[in-house]
């Protein structure tokens, strides 16, 4: 029924989506190849946790699987499946949202510094720690700066890009970058530099406006 | 002396998204104030800190685990449009033939269930109207084409029987139609189960929480919206809509869930409780999934 003359792995992106709507059964696995190391990049950095990355990817691809007609060609594949995998994250980030959403006070500042002096002693490169420190961090923001953050600074895409995942203008992608910078910033200004300047303001600084 | 100026207007001033004014302003003070500035360096650390996080590799056999879960979503589409049952595939059919769809194994099986049974339910909401119309002694040929003939309740207003639910969903502008799909998908056993007859038995016909009271302004907000349009909403969700502009919470909403034109997939509205439409998306059928 269908000819299929090229091989799927020669073609661009939308052939191979386009192929994959007209019933080739391998079109998909080689966009799933293509693209799901970045993907998996995303989907960590936007939850934190391998578990829960894991099931966002599947669930990213197999909507992707099942949406693909939805695709209509004015978007590169590669932004339309950011989209759909930033989804998936953003519905698993919803249910896991049971615990009280209201960040900021000394209790919380109190753990994590606990928690940040506990790691400086005895791991050699301080990673991990930071790792789990920025992620918690990042914990308590609102999703959509989150996700803005996660793009922008955590995976370097021009803020044109991350808009156009994000179907939002650029300028929101940069006010949610900031908004989410000033608050993430008495979390993670342990983690800046050896000799953390003294007079800096105290955490709280910033986090009372908003 | 000027105050200092809080992180978050630093961080603005950094993207540039402060207005000319205030802008400098702030840069005024930040270029004499060297605990502003610091701060200034010190947000810029933050991109450096997140940039900087490792990120664990792909886990081993996670590319493994979603080829498995494409082949078996492969298998249940297959299967689905296998035929079976002569009415599914006569009804499957005659819905395919209006879908723009290559793919073969086209629309999942539950659709045409759903056509059906929103047929069936105009048909027996016509007929409620009928009993009701006789009980008022009025002509009832009138029941479906002046709605505001009938009497009763709210409801009473709609010539049919919508399935009315309150998931507790926020939709998002961003995930509207990815939301009204799993709405449409979870909504799928009622009509599914239960034909177009079986109905007639009352409105619980919702696989969510018990249909809640439908709000005064449903119907006559659905009525203003479509116009000479005569399609009406085959699903009602009573949720909340947060448009996406950052900072919005979810307001009070009513999303309705059309059957699109030509039966392939579904149109989605959100309007608000004053009946102004705050957004749209389509869903198309197979991103609702067959059902099982």
């Amino acid at each position: 029924m269908n000819t299929v003359t090229d091989p799927v792995q020669e073609l661009p992106d939308k052939e191979v989506l386009a192929r994959h709507t007209q019933g080739d059964e391998q079109a998909f696995g080689e966009l799933v190849r293509r693209h799901r190391e970045r993907m998996w990049a995303v989907a960590i950095r936007v939850l934190g946790d391998p578990e829960e990355a894991s099931d966002a990817l599947q669930d990213a691809f197999l909507s992707a699987f099942r949406g693909a007609h939805r695709f209509r060609g004015e978007a590169m594949v590669s932004t339309w499946l950011h989209r759909i995998v930033i989804n998936a994250c953003h519905d698993r980030m919803r249910r896991k949202m049971v615990r009280p959403a209201v960040p900021t006070d000394d209790v919380n500042l109190d753990l994590l510094a606990q928690q940040s002096h506990k790691g400086t002693v005895p791991d050699p490169t301080g990673k991990s720690d930071a790792a789990m420190d920025v992620h918690a961090a990042l914990d308590r923001l609102p999703a959509e700066q989150r996700l803005a953050l996660v793009l922008v600074d955590m995976l370097g895409y021009r803020v044109e890009e991350a808009a156009q995942i994000l179907e939002v203008a650029a300028g929101t992608v940069k006010s949610r970058c900031a908004r989410g910078r000033s608050r993430l910033l008495p979390y993670l200004s342990h983690l800046r530099n050896p000799e953390p300047p003294q007079d800096v303001t105290s955490p709280r600084g910033g986090g009372k406006r908003s | 002396m000027t105050s200092h100026v809080d992180t978050e207007t630093l961080a603005l001033l950094a993207e540039g998204l402060l207005e000319d004014g205030e802008e400098r302003s702030v840069q005024a003070h930040v270029s004499e104030c060297a605990q502003c500035s610091d701060q200034l360096v010190a947000l810029s650390d933050v991109t450096r800190v997140l940039a900087e996080v490792p990120a664990p590799p792909i886990p081993d056999g996670l590319a493994g685990r979603i080829d498995d879960a494409l082949r078996a979503e492969r298998e249940r589409q297959a299967a689905a449009s296998d035929p079976g049952d002569p009415a599914d595939t006569g009804a499957a059919d005659s819905a395919g033939a209006a879908i723009p769809i290559q793919r073969r194994r086209g629309p999942s099986k539950w659709m045409p269930y759903l056509v059906a049974a929103a047929a069936g339910v105009f048909v027996i909401g016509g007929g409620a109207a009928v009993v009701q119309g006789l009980t008022a002694s009025a002509p009832p040929e009138q029941a479906g084409s002046s709605p505001k003939g009938a009497t009763g309740g709210p409801d009473a207003a709609l010539p049919y029987q919508p399935s009315v639910v309150a998931s507790g969903t926020e939709y998002t502008a961003d995930g509207l139609s990815g939301q009204a799909a799993d709405l449409i998908a979870e909504s799928e056993p009622l009509s599914a189960s239960k034909g177009p007859e079986s109905n007639a038995e009352g409105s619980e016909n919702s696989a969510l929480s018990a249909p809640p009271e439908t709000p005064t302004g449903v119907s006559s907000c659905i009525h203003k919206l479509s116009g000479d349009d005569s399609r009406r909403p085959v699903l009602i969700d009573i949720a909340s809509f947060a448009p996406g502009d950052g900072a919005a919470k979810g307001e009070d909403a009513w999303v309705l869930v059309y059957e699109a034109k030509g039966g392939s997939g579904y149109d989605v509205r959100v309007v608000t409780p004053e009946c102004t439409e705050a957004g749209d998306a389509t869903v198309a059928p197979s991103q609702v999934g067959p059902g099982d």
